[in-house]
Formats: C-alpha cells, sequence, structure tokens
C-alpha cells in the first residue's frame, strides 16, 4: 500500500528533511511512525498525501508513483486516502454534518449518497446526535472523532494520522486508537505518526522511528537500527 | 456498534480487499453525476460567494463604487466620442468641394469634367448646377420676377459640388482639391480644409485619450478585483487549505473567488452604467448645443443597450481575470506550504 524506495527531500531552504528512506507497508497493515519533534514525520505523511513531492526516490501509493505524478491527478488520489490531523482541521463555520460530507461533495458524490454515508460515519464514531452542531461547542476528543468520521466518510483504503491524540488526555486518546484498530480489522491501512510511546507500547504494532530524517528503526526489520 | 455502523464497515473492508484503489473508488462517481456535481458546485459557488460579498455589505458596496467609477470615466467618454461619430457624419455636407468654372467655359465641358470625377475613386457624389440654373435659383430666392432688369448678365458661374468619400483623411482631401484647381477653366476650387483637420486632430486626440485612459482605468480594475479578492481569500485560507487536502482540485477551490471576482466586475459595471446614464442625461443638453453648432442635428446614440452591454461583458471579464490571478497565487502559495 506504501512504497518508500530511498526517499529524500530537501526544502527549498536547504534543509533536508528526509535522508534515503526506504520501507513498506502492506495493504491491511497498521503502523506508528515515531521520532522527536523534527525528525521529519510530518514531511513523510506529506510525501504520502501528495501534499510534498521527494527530491529523490520514488513514493508509490496504492500503486501510483506520487514523484510522477501530475499536480490535478495528486488531488485524485488524496481523495482515496483519509488523513486525520492533530488540529483536526475542521471548518468552524460549517455544522459537523457538512464537514463529514466535504470530502464527498469534492469527490462529487450525490446529496442522497452524501447523507446515507456521512450519517454511517458520524455513528461509527459516536457523533450522529451531534451532526447539526457547529464544530466549536464540541469538545476536543469530539472534534478529533468528526475528523476521524470525515477521514472514513469517503472509505478510504488508507488511513494517514498526524498525531491524532496530540491533544487529548489518555482514556481518550485510548478511545481514539480503539477507532483505528477497529478499521485496521475490517482491512484498512492505518499510519500513525505519534509520540506518545506509552500508546505505542501498549498496541505492540510494528513501529517506525525517524532521527534527524533518517529512518532508524523498523521494529519489523531489526536490521535498519542505527 | 449499531447496524448501520456495520454496513459502512463492511463496505471499508471489501473496499480495502481489492486490488486497485484509486481506479476502482472513482468509477463509483458515474460520469453523469460528476457533471451533475460539477455544475451544482457552480450553483452553489455562484451563491456562496454572493452571501459572503452581502455579509460585509460595506466593505462591498465601496469596492463596487471605486471600480464602477474607473470603468464609467473610459466608457463615458467613449459614449461622448460615440456621439462626436453624429457631427463626422454630418460632415459629409460641410466637407463638399465646390468647383467654380469660369464663366466663358460651357456647360458641356462642366459636364465632362463631372464626368471623369464621377469615375474617381476619392468622389462619392457630384452634383452640376449649370449658370443658368444656379441664376434662375437665385432670383426665386431672392423674389426676383426678372433679375436681368438688375444685371443685364448672368453672374455666376457653372460649378460642381464634390462631396469627396467620407473615408478620405484631411490630406487627401487637400490633394483633391488641388487637383481640382488644375483642371482647365476651373477657376476656384474651395473648401474648408482647415475646419476637417482641426476636427479630424480632435477626434483622433480624444481617441486616444480614451483608449489610453481606458486601459489605465482597467487595469486599475483589474488590480482593484485582485486586491480585493486577495483579502477574502486571507480570510478563508484556512478552508482553502482543509478543501484542498480533502483532494479538491485547484479549480474546485477557486471556483468561488472567481466567482466573486465575477460578482464585483458585474456589480461595478451596472454602477457605471448608472453613472454613465445619469452624466448623460445631465450633459445632453450642452452636448446637443455644441454639437448643433458643428452642424449635427441629432444626439442619437443608436447602440446604447449593446454598449452597456458590452461594458457588462469586459466588466464581468476584468473581474473574472482578477480573481484568477489573486486565487492562483494563493494557491502556488498553499502548494509552496504544503
Amino acid at each position: 500500500m506504501i512504497e518508500f524506495n530511498h526517499v529524500s527531500k530537501r526544502y527549498s531552504n536547504g534543509h533536508d528533511a528526509l535522508t534515503d528512506v526506504s520501507f513498506s507497508l502492506d495493504k491491511g497493515e497498521m503502523a506508528f511512525l515515531t521520532g522527536h519533534s523534527g525528525a521529519g514525520k510530518s514531511t513523510l505523511l506529506k510525501l504520502i498525501t501528495a501534499l510534498e513531492r521527494s527530491t529523490a526516490g520514488d513514493v508509490v501509493i496504492g500503486g501510483y508513483n506520487l514523484s510522477k505524478l501530475k499536480q490535478a491527478r495528486a488531488s485524485l488520489i488524496r481523495r482515496s486516502i483519509g488523513i486525520i490531523f492533530q488540529e483536526h482541521m475542521l471548518l468552524m463555520n460549517r455544522t459537523v454534518f457538512d464537514n463529514v460530507a466535504l470530502p464527498l461533495e469534492i469527490a462529487g458524490f450525490g446529496p442522497h449518497e452524501i447523507k446515507r454515508r456521512v450519517h454511517a460515519s458520524l455513528d461509527k464514531v459516536g457523533l450522529l446526535h451531534k451532526e447539526k452542531m457547529l464544530p466549536v461547542v464540541l469538545s476536543g476528543g469530539e472534534q478529533q472523532r468528526v475528523g476521524i468520521a470525515r477521514a472514513i466518510v469517503n472509505k478510504p483504503a488508507l488511513l494517514i494520522a498526524d498525531e491524532p491524540t496530540g491533544n487529548l488526555d489518555p482514556v481518550l486518546s485510548a478511545e481514539i486508537m480503539q477507532l483505528f484498530e477497529e478499521f485496521n480489522r475490517v482491512g484498512v491501512t492505518v499510519l500513525i505518526a505519534t509520540h506518545n510511546l506509552l500508546l505505542i507500547s501498549a498496541m505492540q504494532n510494528r513501529t517506525f522511528n525517524l532521527t534527524h530524517g533518517r529512518l532508524t528503526i523498523d521494529s519489523d526489520s531489526e536490521d535498519i537500527a542505527a | 456498534m449499531t447496524r448501520y455502523s456495520q454496513r459502512h464497515h463492511e463496505q471499508i473492508a471489501s473496499k480495502a480487499s481489492q486490488p486497485s484503489t484509486n481506479r476502482n473508488r472513482h468509477s463509483r462517481v458515474t460520469f453523469s453525476r460528476r457533471v451533475k456535481t460539477y455544475l451544482a458546485h457552480h450553483k452553489q459557488s455562484m451563491i456562496q460567494s454572493l452571501k459572503q460579498l452581502a455579509q460585509t455589505p460595506i466593505a462591498s458596496i465601496i469596492t463596487l463604487m471605486v471600480i464602477g467609477i474607473a470603468l464609467a470615466l473610459p466608457f463615458g467618454l467613449y459614449t461622448i466620442l460615440g456621439k462626436l461619430h453624429t457631427v463626422t457624419q454630418g460632415w459629409d455636407t460641410t466637407a463638399q468641394i465646390s468647383v467654380f468654372f469660369n464663366p466663358d467655359i460651357p456647360v458641356a465641358n462642366a459636364q465632362l469634367t463631372a464626368d471623369k470625377l464621377n469615375d474617381d475613386k476619392r468622389v462619392q457624389a457630384v452634383k452640376i448646377i449649370p449658370a443658368q440654373t444656379a441664376w434662375q435659383d437665385l432670383q426665386a430666392s431672392m423674389g426676383l420676377v426678372d433679375g436681368n432688369q438688375i444685371l443685364p448678365n448672368n453672374p455666376l458661374p457653372t460649378t460642381l459640388i464634390i462631396t469627396p468619400r467620407s473615408t478620405l483623411g484631411a490630406q487627401s482631401l487637400e490633394a483633391l482639391a488641388n487637383e481640382l484647381k488644375q483642371i482647365q477653366g476651373v477657376e476656384i476650387a474651395q473648401q474648408d480644409i482647415a475646419w476637417v483637420k482641426r476636427l479630424d486632430a480632435i477626434i483622433e486626440l480624444a481617441r486616444r485619450a480614451t483608449v489610453l485612459l481606458a486601459a489605465l482605468l482597467g487595469g486599475a480594475v483589474l488590480f482593484i478585483i485582485g486586491n480585493t479578492i486577495r483579502m477574502t481569500i486571507t480570510q478563508h485560507q484556512h478552508e482553502m487549505a482543509v478543501v484542498k487536502l480533502m483532494g479538491a482540485t485547484d479549480g474546485y477551490v477557486r471556483r468561488p473567488f472567481l466567482y466573486t471576482g465575477v460578482w464585483f466586475g458585474m456589480g461595478g459595471s451596472l454602477i457605471a452604467c448608472l453613472i454613465i446614464g445619469i452624466s448623460g442625461y445631465w450633459l445632453a443638453p450642452a452636448l446637443l448645443q455644441l454639437f448643433t453648432l458643428y452642424g449635427a442635428n441629432s444626439l442619437e446614440a443608436p447602440a446604447a443597450i449593446l454598449d452597456m452591454l458590452a461594458l457588462l461583458g469586459i466588466g464581468m471579464l476584468l473581474g473574472l481575470i482578477g480573481a484568477w490571478f489573486a486565487a492562483n497565487r494563493q494557491l502556488r502559495e498553499l502548494r509552496s506550504e504544503g
């Protein structure tokens, strides 16, 4: 599902965010991505979601080589990936329903189908009864769940989460993680960037560690360890 | 887990087990559905952008006024120039050249010259007034029964009234008049060249000034709309970023802003039409007086509606272009920020 072949990313200001990163994540796998802040986690996720392009090496997502993709095509790829952000990235002037419906509207679904899917998605995260509310009146955990509902509404085969529990207390974090596990159980590939080591150790999933832009640990192949 | 989400979950699972994610995913939205949603998004962008303008009425009205005035100036001048055209139609008669023959020359000779001139490409019409006819006309207009009682001989020469083609410039007119003087038997070939030259120069100057003014103010409208859209975009930066993250194409993100630009252009044009209409009403008597002095007899502007429609079209186009540049700039920035 995700394949990195000797990927490097250097920003225009000369900063090397990633250096020679290679790994692959199979369909249906769930993995964590860890590393100190500035280690290149966000850059790696941006490469997967085609928000950035690698300066060297190939990023292949679901069979598509993103390094060779045109901008317009990259938008279409993004529709097949569910993305969850630490700061939720909700539109505060739109209702919960409208926020979750956004990816479907963009993808061009009809109103009937949108309603059906948004309801299913909100039901999954336990927020169906709050569909008409504005995100501001929701708690941090609820806002994050709206973000998750939005990420899964288009039934993506791949879920990417950037510090999804960053602002949440341990109980809420565990709940969110449980949601991810549920998605993974039905075959969704999940990659979660986090620095919450406690959570990772509790879940025993495959873990990648980035240090200064280099992949130093891949718990599946110990030989990478620096 | 409710039955609802169970089903959804199974759908996700079945989806994930399919070999190629993207191709299958997009084929789930049929082509006709996509056309429908594309049109629906146009409609939504149209309404949404209008609502946004209405949310900040004062700022919107100020912007519209500025655009309106900027558009009204060149178009107002253009309208006046259009009315000047009615004067240049009167020019046809004013610019006639009168050729007076020597009284000794027989009418037949004058007729011969007239026939030749009729074949000249520069000449539109030639009217011959034989000396005898001219004399009779003069007597009639003076109320004389028999003019010969006062003057024993007809004092008037045979005259050719030559109407040059209206496409002829002042210089060619002068050349034609000079040629006519060379014809044997012609005593005088006379026309008011200075007047034609003066009018020509004024119209040309006004035309150029209007084009220049239109270009400058058109550019100003572009910048005004571009800048206004840029400010609107700054307020919606977050929204743009989110929509882009959800897989929206540039076109999707740009659309509402393009409509904002078109609305500004359209509203500004309508205000410009209003300004031109009111000023025209106020200036009309003065213009009519001036034009009458130059020999025009009406102030009719035949294509006023068409002019206004053109103004509307140009205004909307300028709005669209200005918004396009502003939105693209923002999209580029989004891309570089990631």
